[in-house]
């Protein structure tokens, strides 16, 4: 799922110019640099560009649902470069941040919900991580459903 | 709907339109005209919404994606399993984890056969 969203959100705003779409490029190009210092090892440095990304102000053009899948988007994947580098309770934050901006059936929730689990249960907060495994595979699953009735939102 | 059921709807309706008692004879052929054409025209259009839905709902599944959710639901099933294994005496989590494999079960019961799904 990594930036797949910030590329639909892109693609979508391309043709408006202004605030909003440079938002989203700078988004996608923060997920673009933050692959590159992956690929390189460099995990810390990738989470700093997207933090950065998640710290700067949104401008108030960018539809509500297209920052929080933004946002959501890059807090998934801060929080998943935490639990590589072995810091749970900042994926923890991270995941929660994430969740913080509101919770809906989608792919993004599905996500959050599996990593904060995993850092839940990375702390030894079984009972936690089983309900947020729990909560992100019933999410999948009304996806799943969507998929099969031929909507395959997202 | 699947499509039986909504040729079935769509020859009910006609029986009910044929079976609700007809307006009043137009007055002239060329009203009478008029009113066949409508009468085709909405027919045309009823029969167009059956066949666009129809297309919508034979649209072939996304193999990939629903691979890719069905993976996911069983390796969340796997997660709160180990939890709950590790957790015995806890009835709560066994619980959850006979839930959790039941959703898994039910999602890969619901792999269309269309698609052919690597277990992971």
């Amino acid at each position: 799922m990594k930036a797949a969203w910030v590329w639909l959100v892109a693609g979508a705003l391309a043709g408006c110019g202004g605030r909003a779409a440079r938002w989203v490029e700078e988004a996608a190009d923060a997920h673009a640099q933050a692959d590159l210092l992956v690929r390189r090892g460099e995990r810390e440095q990738a989470s700093r560009v997207l933090e950065e990304l998640v710290s700067r102000p949104v401008p108030a053009q960018v539809a509500a649902q297209d920052r929080r899948a933004v946002l959501q988007d890059a807090y998934a994947r801060l929080a998943g470069l935490a639990l590589e580098e072995r810091r749970p309770s900042q994926a923890l934050r991270y995941a929660d941040a994430g969740l913080g901006l509101g919770e809906t059936r989608d792919v993004f929730a599905s996500s959050l919900r599996t990593l904060r689990g995993r850092a839940h249960e990375a702390l030894g907060q079984d009972a936690e991580a089983a309900r947020d495994y729990e909560a992100a595979q019933i999410v999948a699953e009304a996806l799943l459903q969507e998929a099969l009735s031929g909507g395959g939102a997202r | 709907m699947s499509p039986r059921l909504l040729s079935a709807a769509l020859l009910a309706t006609a029986a009910c339109a044929s079976a609700v008692p007809r307006s009043p004879a137009p007055a002239t052929a060329s009203d009478a005209e008029r009113a066949t054409a409508l009468g085709h025209e909405q027919r045309a259009g009823e029969l167009e919404r059956v066949l666009s839905a129809l297309s919508v709902e034979e649209k072939p599944p996304d193999c990939p994606r629903v691979c890719e959710l069905v993976d996911q639901i069983c390796d969340l099933s796997q997660r709160i399993c180990l939890i709950s294994g590790r957790h015995a005496e806890d009835a709560d989590l066994g619980a959850r984890c006979a839930a959790a494999e039941l959703r898994c079960r039910r999602s890969r019961d619901r792999i269309p056969p269309s698609c052919s799904c690597q277990p992971h």
